[in-house]
């Protein structure tokens, strides 16, 4: 016989107990290892073995199973939940310190999370809330242009009618145009967005009706009015019945108010301010040469594929028409993927929504998540450790280790559901508010009415009490209770573990913060750009061509304007994209129309010709300015003299104008030209004011203009000021970035903080003792240091090299071309994130100075 | 009257419990059946059987002694209740009957 006696699989024998009923199990093991050292002798090991494994299999029956008969035991579970609460709430008061620290750090990432999910569901999920709206779908149509067939959102008149006329299965087809159009009230001029659209459209959508009756938008002198803006013309007074006056093919015209509806929700690809009967778009003209949007809603049950089948009969229609426009093919998109897809439906509705912000706020509040999390796991940890004598005692007593591990996850329970609440109010008084500033959106956290928000928050309450609690309840539930006892269980000596989530922590923190002061940088430099031209003590005043002669020689009157020039559409205002061609190549490029004076006037610097001369007739009619990039996008050799067909009239191009910004700094540059027009179509006029003195123009031309039209509102600004809302985008991320690395620091210090405390609170007694024989404190400091600036140091060299990577794949996503992460942000990071873990540390060693040995010896 | 009724393994079994008299269990009783019939019963269907014959009140049983080859676990020790003998009498009474009504002509044609 061999030494070692053969035993029974382990792993079946363990199988057993652990499915097998307590009460069971002693007679059937009993049973089965007899069986097995029985069959061990009269047939070998190896049959014996897998005899004893099928006899395990085969008990591993319904009446043998483990809880079946235990009922008895579970009588004190109530009692048992109970008292983990008690002691669980005991015990974080008990330990303030840490458990606030948890408590804020998960706190403040709850409320990142809840910003960045609220924000995240409103871009990506769109058109959402209409209550047909799975059977509600864009028609959409497939046709050859430009060398490719693509998916055009929108059919002809004509082929959107047939639609309804000749299908089953369609139940309502619902045309809808957006156009600008003016609306007047009492002297009053508003340019609203309408929407021409047959009454059907608010049985299809679900767009709540607040006054009237949208039956009445039948007829053709009615029209409906959002409720915002319904509250603009009347205040508070009943819409119903009022008349206000639409300007249709340039004549006013009185239409009734007939309903008011509630503005659409944000996330709403359709929208509308005032709702018109589509003849009014019409104006007589024949169906087939206007096209629209479709929306078709089909019968409950209804298959689309069936009804786009039938729909493909429309095609020979429409290009039995014979127009330019042939269709390839019909087809139908669901409305609730409308947006998403819109960047591959030509002219559709709704637009996609922005990516990058939405990365970037996932990425930010799963650092959040993840820094809070990892102080929570190191806290918990060391805290739990100050109760081994408690888990000594559970065990002793008979707790078994799953017991321990759900009563350390029911406290964690209890701490992150209170962080929870503590982060749903920091994000409903705080963040929210801020970052709707910010980013110009309207989200609101509406707890009880939004079920995807209380699923998210549940979700995530049990995420952060598993991902959190998880390590720290299985590491102590491990000790055994006789080395607790003995004193031999070195408490608190899983350092490796603890240190890698630190180093983890500030790694994360000094992205943040490179990623925080390189936008700063970025920014500073971006704002400071040159534009190309002169934009400083510029006001543009918008007016029309009739009032261009009389104000511009009044104003001149006045003693503070130094200049004057007048455009049609003035520079960074306009957006005027033609079709160019030189020869062969051709190309899009922006068209800015203005008189001789107005480049030169706005410091744009010549490269070569001439500006315009209004002495020379021609001039006016024939001659442009081209930018930079228009020569090198035609690469013309000699531009002066060359001839530019734009829109099939010919120009001749007379001077180059060295390249500016037209629009953002993102947009890049493209081609541009200018072309000088007569007086006659001028629609603005660029004033140069003294210096320091544009404030005080405007006010005094503001007067000026109410002598002379008081009907018609001044409209002024700035040239310096056309860039600002592109500005204030940027300064906001940069907001936003800076937070987030502020809140990065904050909770990887708290995590530090509470760390060092713990484990100077552990080694409280040796520091005693060292001091009585005479060590002091600078020396007692330098065994904490040395702990600690390892990590620090491996942090923020290894948080240097992934910044680099990081920060620039966000720079370029934002800024495009930007400066890149240079040595000073890495330093100032590294300085900062050192100089907080040093105060934090110091902080903590505040504590070991002032104490006085003989009292914590006494204690114990 | 359904209760009385057990089935064959269950017969067996309950056989085998009251030849063993005392020190029927598990094991014990695996290894009586398959040395007087020649069967390999599993042992967890003996436990499902025991199980049920107790239930039904034909057996009764109590922890045993150990022995070290079943790792100082005490056995469970079955013995036959006064009705599990009444029904093991009643089972041979109606096999009985029934067995001496055989035509001995019939059964032996193996012709056929």
């Amino acid at each position: 016989m061999s030494l070692k006696e053969p035993h029974p699989p382990k792993w079946a024998d363990r199988f057993l107990c652990w499915f097998c009923n307590p009460k069971l199990l002693e007679q059937i093991q009993g049973d089965v290892h007899e069986l097995f050292y029985w069959r061990l002798e009269e047939k070998g090991v190896r049959k014996a073995k897998r005899s004893f494994t099928w006899d395990v299999v085969r008990l591993f029956r319904w009446s043998n199973i483990k809880g079946k008969s235990g009922q008895t035991q579970k009588l004190n579970n109530v009692a048992m939940f109970k008292n983990y609460f008690k002691i669980g709430i005991r015990n974080l008061w008990k330990q303030r310190m840490p458990s606030s620290i948890n408590v804020i750090g998960l706190s403040l990432a709850i409320a990142c999370c809840l910003v960045a999910f609220k924000y995240i569901e409103y871009q990506l999920i769109r058109d959402a809330f209409h209550e047909k709206g799975d059977r509600i779908y864009l028609a959409t149509h497939e046709a050859f242009e430009e060398n490719e067939v693509a998916t055009y959102g929108y059919l002809s008149w004509e082929i959107g009618n047939r639609v309804k006329e000749n299908y089953s299965g369609v139940k309502e087809v619902i045309q809808f145009n957006n156009a600008g159009v003016e609306v007047k009230f009492q002297d009053k001029i508003f340019s609203e967005n309408s929407a021409f659209t047959n009454k059907a459209f608010f049985d299809v959508f679900s767009f709540d009706i607040i006054h009237g009756d949208h039956e009445m938008l039948a007829s053709k002198d009615k029209i409906a009015l959002a409720e915002e803006t319904s509250k603009r013309y009347f205040g508070d007074e009943y819409p119903i019945g009022k008349i206000v006056k639409v300007v249709v093919d340039g004549k006013d015209r009185d239409f009734e108010v007939a309903m008011v509806f509630a503005e659409a929700p944000n996330n709403s690809s359709l929208r509308a301010e005032v709702v018109m009967h589509p003849d009014w778009l019409r104006k007589g003209r024949d169906p087939k040469n206007l096209i629209s949007n479709f929306f078709v809603e089909l019968e409950e049950g209804v298959n689309p594929q069936e009804v786009i089948g039938q729909m493909q009969s429309l095609v020979e229609v429409q290009n039995g028409f014979n127009l330019d426009r042939k269709y390839n093919a019909l087809g139908l998109e669901p409305l609730t993927t409308m947006a998403k897809n819109s960047d591959q439906i030509i002219d559709g509705v709704g637009s996609t929504p922005p990516l990058a912000p939405v990365i970037l706020l996932a990425c930010i509040a799963t650092f959040m998540l993840i820094l809070a999390t990892f102080n929570y796991i190191n806290i918990a940890t060391a805290m739990a450790t100050k109760r081994v004598k408690e888990i000594g005692i559970r065990k002793v007593i008979g707790s078994k280790r799953g017991q321990l591990v759900v009563q350390f996850l029911t406290e964690n329970l209890i701490l992150c559901a209170l962080a929870m609440i503590v982060g749903c109010l920091l994000a409903a008084g705080f963040f929210i508010p801020k970052f709707n500033t910010i980013s110009g959106s309207t989200i609101n956290l509406d707890l009880l009415h939004h079920t995807n928000l209380q699923i998210f928050l549940v979700s995530l309450l049990l995420f952060l009490t598993f991902a959190s609690g998880a390590y720290p309840a299985f590491f102590v539930s491990k000790f055994k209770p006789v080395k607790i006892f003995r004193g031999s269980e070195k408490v608190g000596s899983k350092h490796r573990f603890t240190m890698g989530l630190l180093t983890f922590q500030f790694v994360l923190a000094m992205i943040t913060i490179v990623a925080g002061i390189a936008a700063v940088q970025n920014n500073i430099e971006y704002e400071n750009q040159s534009w190309g031209y002169n934009q400083n003590d510029k006001l543009v005043v918008n007016l029309s061509t009739d009032s261009f002669g009389s104000f511009r020689s009044e104003a001149m009157k006045n003693p503070n304007v130094l200049a004057s020039a007048g455009s049609y559409n003035s520079l960074n205002r306009h957006w005027d994209f033609r079709n160019m061609k030189v020869g062969a190549i051709e190309s899009d490029g922006q068209y800015l129309r203005s008189d001789a004076s107005y480049p030169q006037f706005m410091g744009l610097a010549l490269l070569q010709g001439r500006y315009f001369d209004e002495s020379k007739p021609g001039d006016l009619i024939s001659s442009i300015l081209v930018n930079e990039t228009f020569v090198s996008v035609f690469q013309l050799e000699d531009a002066i003299g060359t001839l530019v067909t734009i829109d099939s009239t010919n120009f001749q191009i007379v001077g180059v104008l060295k390249d500016y910004f037209y629009s953002s700094f993102q947009d890049g540059i493209e081609p541009a030209v200018f072309k000088a027009e007569p007086e006659s179509v001028l629609q603005a006029i660029t004033f140069l004011a003294q210096e320091g003195k544009t404030l005080e123009l405007r006010d005094q031309l503001e007067e000026t203009w109410e002598k002379l039209y008081s009907d018609v509102p001044f409209s002024a600004h700035f040239q310096s000021e056309v860039r600002e809302g592109e500005f204030t985008d940027m300064r906001g991320l940069t907001n936003i970035l800076i937070f987030t690395a502020s809140l990065a620091v904050l909770l990887s210090a708290m995590g530090l903080f509470g760390l060092v405390s713990l484990n100077i609170s552990a080694k409280f007694k040796d520091f005693s003792i060292k001091r009585v024989l005479g060590a002091s404190a600078m020396s007692l400091l330098k065994d904490v240091y040395k702990q600690f600036s390892f990590i620090l140091i491996l942090a923020v060299v290894v948080g240097s090299v992934l910044a680099i990577k990081v920060v620039n794949l966000l720079l370029v996503s934002v800024y495009g071309e930007h400066t890149p992460v240079s040595v000073v942000p890495l330093g100032l990071a590294g300085i900062l994130l050192l100089l907080i873990a040093a105060i934090t540390i110091n902080i903590q060693m505040r504590r070991v100075r002032l104490m006085n040995p003989a009292e914590t010896l006494r204690r114990d | 009257m359904k209760g009385t009724n057990i089935g064959e393994l269950e017969e067996l079994v309950l056989l085998v419990i009251g030849v063993l008299y005392e020190g029927a269990y598990g094991v014990s009783v695996l290894k009586e059946i398959k040395d007087q019939t020649g069967r390999e019963v599993n042992i967890s269907a003996i436990h499902a059987v025991m199980n049920r014959l107790e239930e039904k009140g034909f057996l009764r049983s109590e922890m045993g002694g150990s022995s070290s080859t079943r790792g100082g676990r005490r056995k469970r020790n079955y013995y036959l209740t006064s009705s599990g003998r009444a029904t093991l009498d009643q089972v041979r009474s109606v096999r009985e009957k029934l067995y001496n009504q055989l035509s001995p002509s019939a059964s032996y044609n193996f012709s056929k």
